[in-house]
């Protein structure tokens, strides 16, 4: 079996993944809803 | 043409945003609580978010086909953003799965890819659905878009079964199934329970990604029919219907 020091950083790596990915997604989500009724705003 | 539900500029809710923090917390403080696998160690963890990632991507695609299915049978538009918004949704959970998976492989197994069935069944889907969300960019005319996307939509999920069984139908260096079998769960209790924890954390975070992804798809919709009515014809009064009647 590996250290688990080294199993850590393996865990950490996929969970910052994880976590950032999720972060950027949801976000990029919110900044198109905003974008997006910006524009239809400006329209009426 | 069925116009999206008009929004007529309604606040945007917070709560989504709020479940899906509280959902994603939910899974770090049970995957991080459960003791470790006896022959894994600590590796055992990423199971905690690779399995919820490629159910979700599995749940996203099934909605994807039931909402491309519902549009090519009622015509009305919300079913198209109900199939679109799960099918990005899902595309973002089959490449995270990917991800995991190869972060996980490269520990135990020494490399980050192998061209198992499983792996390379799951990147067949994740490039499939990629090519769905690109075949929506193909036109403006929202029936045609809708109607061409749903018919990828339904055929698309005969990848779902595939990509599952492939590991039992051929021989595979991913595991088999351990929860879902004939002979009943091969996990320890607490490891098990903490992966139900996850997936139904996750399947609740879906859920409030989807509200927000369909709030979205209605503002575009509503956008692009506020933009098509502005055009005029795309020769403005320079062409002139010829007479086709041979001046009779």
């Amino acid at each position: 079996m590996m250290d688990p020091s080294v199993e850590w950083n393996w865990v950490l790596f996929a969970y910052g993944v994880t976590y950032g990915a999720l972060v950027l997604f949801t976000t990029s989500i919110a900044v198109r809803i905003t974008r997006t009724r910006t524009k239809l705003a400006a329209r009426r | 043409m069925t116009s999206p539900e008009q929004s007529e500029m309604s606040p945007s809710s917070v709560w989504p945003w709020v479940i899906m923090g509280v959902a994603g917390l939910v899974t770090f403080v049970a995957a991080m609580s459960v003791s470790p696998d006896a022959v894994q160690g600590q590796l055992s963890r990423i199971m905690y978010v690779h399995v919820p990632s490629a159910w979700l991507a599995y749940l996203a695609f099934g909605v994807t086909m039931f909402g491309s299915g519902m549009y090519l049978w009622k015509k009305n538009l919300k079913w198209d953003r109900l199939a679109h918004s799960s099918a990005e949704i899902g595309v973002f959970f089959t490449g995270l799965a990917i991800a995991l998976g190869m972060i996980w492989a490269k520990p135990t197994w020494g490399v980050w890819w192998t061209w198992d069935a499983r792996l390379t069944l799951t990147a067949i889907m994740f490039f499939v659905y990629l090519g769905y969300l690109a075949l929506r960019r193909t036109t403006d005319d929202l029936d045609l878009r809708a109607k061409r996307a749903s018919i990828l939509g339904v055929v698309a999920i005969i990848q779902v079964p595939l990509v599952h069984f492939s590991v039992v139908w051929w021989r595979s260096l991913h595991q088999a199934p351990t929860i879902i079998r004939p002979e009943g769960p091969e996990m320890d209790t607490s490891m098990a329970v903490t992966l139900l924890i996850a997936v139904v954390s996750f399947t609740v975070m879906y859920s409030a990604m989807m509200i927000k992804r369909m709030e979205l798809a209605s503002l575009d919709d509503e956008l692009t029919i506020e933009e098509q009515s502005d055009r005029g014809p795309a020769a403005g009064d320079a062409v002139v219907a010829p007479d086709l009647t041979g001046g009779a």
